[in-house]
């Protein structure tokens, strides 16, 4: 009887240990996520970006800055465009607001897009800047 | 007390939600799972044990035995971060491998018969009323008690079928419809799946009158194959899954006679994905999406070689009772575990069959 009593206060004090290190583990987790991670799939969303220089002149525009803002969480996600006016952003599924930028703060049209991304890549998100 | 902690375990672990942390679905599971299993130890302990032990066939407990000697060689010489406790989200680590094995082995000697069947039906309908009442609001997509869209179909998908076999007519039917119900609310592909297979194993050896060996057969075969959706799809979450799968496939490479250890699963498929040059590091990913590769990752050769056979003897003494009940469970668990990673609510059940296979005596039938 005796062993058993003591072999039980081990057991007790072995458990009270380990779960008290894992709830310590856990309470270090800062992000809200799920615990049980479902897939998630990194999509492609692509365009080009010009200049239009006059009414028949349009040329591409390079190093425009691109960004790609989740309209839920607020997370930014940027590329620049390269010489032929192409660009490409890896993003997972949601809602974003498209906007392009350059260092002359050139207007764009439009102005922002808003796409929402399921399933798949998205192209065709085109700027086009009047200088 | 035995059979009152296995059926809170198994029916009403599925239902737990407490307010902890940023956390509120798995971890209070996972806590109370184990202080369940512990106190199911302590009770062994104090009153026989011999019994369970005798109840036990000693050369079956000897693959459990050898998973816990690789989870030992794991701590020793390939101890990480999360190696004994898991990670911060999921705890999957050695500790909760240990605790499972050690439910296994205890409640293969409890049988359920004297559960009152409400208990069934009460159960399934708390999960049914979950899944109708909480739903993530990002995808839309019915999450219930469990978080997790595909954990709630494994947890439906393990518990409509004792509600099933427990009811009459025209009860027996509602709960086939809240399965499915629950299946469809959830959106999940790989539930539909599972779903369908228990659908055919009952209607082959039941309505048909086909063997048992020879349902299990198909069964695995139309499983094996639904394997390949995920890599044919272009796009959309199954493509995701592939890539997944392939990392993972790499990721045991590194190490494929022990494996890269257990609880270590996120960094081996994060160094993976690094040399393939594949998405996957982009995210944190903690779960190869299918069981079976969790073990290629973790225990190499040796881990995944101790499952399939322990999952082999199970299905040889589902085979060997004639267990309708427990073809069925086996069947939506696996279908499901092999394409989502596994809340600790599917894992209780997926130990608890694993333990039917371990003794050397007829079951008592549920």
């Amino acid at each position: 009887m005796k062993s058993k009593i003591i072999l039980a206060s081990v057991m007790a004090l072995v458990l009270v240990a380990v779960l008290s290190a894992q709830i310590g583990v856990v309470k270090a987790q800062t992000v809200v996520s799920s615990a049980i991670t479902s897939p998630i799939t990194y999509f492609t969303l692509s365009g080009n970006v010009t200049y239009k220089l006059s009414k028949f002149l349009i040329i591409p525009a390079n190093g425009v800055t691109i960004t790609a803002k989740n309209s839920q969480t607020n997370q930014e996600t940027s590329a620049k465009s390269d010489r032929l006016g192409r660009y490409s952003l890896k993003v997972a599924a949601g809602a974003y607001i498209v906007s392009a930028k350059d260092s002359k703060n050139t207007i764009f049209s439009p102005a922002n897009k808003i796409v929402q991304v399921i399933n798949s890549s998205i192209s065709g998100i085109n700027f086009q800047g009047l200088r | 007390m035995s059979i009152f902690i296995v059926t809170c375990l198994l029916f009403f672990l599925p239902l737990l939600v407490l307010p902890f942390t940023y956390n509120p679905f798995e971890v209070p599971k996972i806590i109370l799972a184990q202080i369940g299993i512990w106190v199911l130890l302590f009770l062994v302990v104090w009153q026989n044990p011999k019994a369970i032990l005798d109840n036990l066939d000693k050369k079956r407990i000897s693959l459990l035995v050898g998973l816990f000697g690789l989870s030992i060689i794991h701590l020793v010489f390939l101890k990480g971060e999360s190696t004994f406790l898991g990670n911060q989200f999921r705890l999957q680590g050695i500790w909760l491998l240990w605790n499972l094995i050690i439910f296994a082995l205890i409640s293969s000697s409890i049988s359920l018969q004297r559960v009152k069947k409400w208990v069934f039906s009460l159960s399934f309908f708390g999960l049914f009323l979950s899944s109708v009442l909480l739903f993530n609001s990002a995808t839309n997509r019915s999450i219930g008690t469990l978080g997790e869209p595909n954990a709630l179909a494994g947890a439906a998908l393990f518990l409509w079928p004792f509600s099933f076999f427990t009811l009459k007519m025209p009860y027996k039917l509602l709960s086939f419809f809240g399965a499915f119900l629950i299946i469809f609310l959830a959106d999940s592909r790989s539930g539909l799946i599972a779903f369908s297979l228990q659908i055919l194993i009952f209607i082959l050896v039941k309505k048909l009158n086909v063997s048992y060996i020879k349902s299990f057969l198909i069964v695995v075969i139309l499983l094996t194959l639904s394997l390949i959706f995920p890599i044919l799809e272009g796009g959309g979450w199954y493509e995701n899954r592939g890539e997944i799968w392939s990392t993972a496939f790499s990721a045991g490479l590194s190490s494929p006679i022990i494996g890269n250890g257990f609880g270590n699963i996120a960094k081996s498929l994060e160094n993976a994905s690094l040399s393939l040059g594949n998405n996957v590091h982009y995210q944190f990913v903690d779960s190869a999406h299918n069981f079976l590769l969790d073990f290629w990752v973790q225990g190499g050769a040796i881990g995944l070689g101790l499952i399939l056979i322990l999952l082999f003897l199970t299905i040889q003494e589902i085979v060997r009772q004639k267990d309708l009940l427990r073809s069925m469970l086996l069947t939506g668990l696996l279908a499901v575990m092999l394409f989502n990673p596994v809340s600790v609510v599917t894992l209780i059940s997926f130990w608890w069959l694993i333990g039917f296979g371990l003794v050397n005596q007829d079951h008592p039938n549920v």
